[in-house]
């Protein structure tokens, strides 16, 4: 009965933000200087006639409250409008980029958990040690550490010293496995230095605190091995913070590898946003943006629920 | 109690020895800052002060490009320029000094309008509670539900592009932050006894607020902000490294830009490599020192 009530109630909620969302969307693409059937003709084009047609064919010359429904009702059926500059639909510009940014994403967060929970379970075993030490340092430097930063460190050292990756480009998936992995290498590799030093740090405390609870005291009165303690007594309870750390930063990458996607040339979702923005092609951005804010509100949102499905506690006082 | 732990084999285990995270509280007041905090408080003295006495220090002009090196990429400590050129020949130095100017502006811009409008907000809808917080937390909630980077760029190509306008964006941005943790502190202190007894003594509601409440939020908000400022700087290094800043504005980020491209960075990879250096133990510096400051007010994520 509660869990429901809570999902119905967050549902209300999560659609009144994404409508929010969607208004903020469109108001920002209005504020943005330029006129979109400047940025289409050229500046110099003084044809009024045709200026006209063009303005009514963008469905510029009808009042704004109206313009925002059209778009509403266009982006609920899935038609996000199509770019003023280069004709092509908004919706196959975004799965044209999609790939390449969700397989950066999938990949940087796969081997973030993959380093970060073993590390994170040494850490908290051995809490204090040197060993501890030397991990908790090098997760709070690799946080301070900006991405764009280490990337030109790894880039020199990698690729230009050594040679083992392409210093830039995207090779896709139908260049063959190996050339498209060793493409998205170094860029996967900045984001897993990031992601992993946080997961590390959170897991490590949280792993620490559960550690003292009387519960570890009596798994090791039974006698049972240290190992299977931390992975099957102590992780769980432990790995709250960390899953929802984990899954907002799902909605945080998707457009948080700007940077490293202009960075290294992949042609991604969030170069997308950025040259939109930038080239003045208010509906592809609008649509990008739309999307990105979409995705990221709903991936709170499923976070939300995971939580309270996971942890029993918060599912009986009704509070995440 | 563990004994799942090494650290106390033995005897009856000390939790102490296994809790050093940073709730525990710390007896001793000097050792607030420790020794990586006290370097990194050198650290920031030195690049704030030399870059507010930029133009009285006898640097080279950090805009003019020095002819007389050859191929206008000299490597440090050559033909008189300590850190060496840039890819078009001006003095890196020179440019470090002057890019601490933005990071210092960001730095103070965003803690001044972070702390005053997040900080207003928070307190207000943690203190007032009932409808005033849920719409004051709605508002900030939907801000923060947008992609921070995504806004921030449509906020700069909506003001413009020169420093003043950058910082009010990243501060604009950084708001909804400030104002979560300004509520969930003033949530903490407004059920404590000394605000109970002020209540009890007949103080007015702006005086609870102004006088008890608002003196323990700001040093917690500060130290929080320490940790918004480091990102804040890399925030604006993106900007500038995506080329949405102006070009006239000397900044490290921008730095790091104009030396990246493969070509350059393998025959000159100083341009690139001092600029992330400094930019670097710099968000380090703010970072410790954020982490130490929050240590020692004891300000619970978990609170949030």
């Amino acid at each position: 009965m509660g869990i429901l009530k809570n999902v119905v109630t967050r549902l209300l909620k999560l659609s009144a933000v994404v409508l929010i969302v969607s208004f903020l969307t469109f108001s920002l693409t209005k504020l943005l200087p330029g006129d979109p059937v400047v940025v289409l003709l050229g500046p110099q084009y003084s044809n009024v006639e045709v200026r006209e047609a063009v303005q009514k064919d963008l469905g510029l010359d009808k009042s704004l409250p109206v313009q925002y429904l059209t778009f509403l009702g266009n982006a609920a059926t899935g038609d996000l409008g199509r770019s003023y500059s280069s004709k092509f639909e908004t919706t196959d510009l975004l799965a044209q980029k999609l790939p390449a940014s969700i397989e950066l994403m999938l990949l940087a967060q796969f081997f973030s958990l993959i380093i970060s929970v073993p590390v994170a379970m040494y850490s908290a075993y051995r809490a204090n040690s040197r060993a501890d030490k030397a991990i908790t340092t090098t997760a709070f430097g690799l946080i301070s550490l900006p991405g764009y930063a280490f990337a030109v460190f790894l880039v020199y050292l990698f690729a230009l010293q050594l040679k083992w990756f392409p210093a830039v480009g995207y090779s896709p998936l139908s260049d063959g496995i190996l050339d498209n992995l060793k493409s998205i290498a170094l860029p996967v590799a900045v984001l897993v230095a990031g992601l992993s030093a946080v997961y590390i740090r959170l897991l490590r405390s949280d792993l620490i605190a559960t550690l003292q609870e009387d519960f570890v005291l009596m798994a090791r009165a039974k006698g049972l091995p240290t190992w299977h303690i931390l992975l099957r007594h102590a992780l769980r309870p432990s790995s709250f913070s960390l899953l929802t750390v984990f899954g907002i930063q799902f909605g945080t990458l998707i457009s948080g590898s700007v940077i490293l996607e202009q960075f290294f040339a992949i042609p991604g979702v969030g170069s997308l946003a950025i040259e939109s923005i930038l080239r003045r092609d208010y509906l592809v951005a609008q649509g990008v943006v739309l999307v990105i804010a979409t995705a990221f509100v709903l991936v709170n949102f499923a976070v939300d629920i995971l939580y309270s499905i996971l942890d029993p506690r918060v599912r009986r006082s009704g509070n995440a | 109690m563990s004994i799942i732990t090494r650290a106390g084999k033995n005897t009856v285990p000390v939790p102490a020895t296994l809790v050093t995270d940073t709730d525990e509280a710390k007896p001793k007041r000097a050792s607030v800052l420790g020794f990586g905090g006290w370097l990194a408080s050198l650290w920031l003295i030195l690049i704030s002060t030399s870059a507010i006495v930029a133009s009285w220090l006898p640097l080279d002009e950090p805009g003019i490009t020095d002819f007389t090196v050859l191929a206008n990429n000299s490597p440090p400590f050559e033909a008189g320029h300590v850190l060496g050129t840039d890819e078009i020949g001006r003095d890196i130095l020179s440019r470090i000094v002057y890019g601490g100017r933005v990071s210092l502006v960001v730095a103070v811009g965003v803690l001044v309008i972070g702390m005053l409008v997040g900080g207003t907000i928070g307190l207000l809808a943690g203190f007032l509670r009932g409808k005033a917080e849920v719409v004051l937390m709605a508002i900030v909630d939907i801000f923060l539900a947008f992609p921070a980077l995504i806004l921030l760029i449509a906020i700069v190509a909506f003001l413009g592009a020169d420093l003043f306008k950058v910082v009010l964006g990243i501060s604009l941005v950084s708001i909804p932050a400030f104002a979560r943790i300004a509520r969930a502190t003033t949530l903490t202190f407004s059920q404590r006894e000394f605000v109970l007894a002020a209540r009890a003594a007949g103080a007015t509601r702006s005086r609870i607020l102004v006088r008890e409440i608002l003196p323990n939020v700001i040093l917690p908000l500060l130290a929080f902000g320490l940790l918004v400022v480091g990102i804040a700087i890399v925030a604006e290094g993106s900007l500038a490294f995506l080329g949405l800043t102006s070009q006239e504005t000397i900044s490290w980020g921008g730095m790091i830009n104009g030396g990246r491209k493969p070509l350059q960075l393998e025959n000159v990879a100083h341009t690139a490599m001092i600029p992330a250096l400094v930019m670097f133990l710099t968000v380090l510096s703010v970072n410790m020192l954020g982490d130490r400051f929050r240590a020692a007010f004891d300000v619970k994520e978990a609170a949030l």
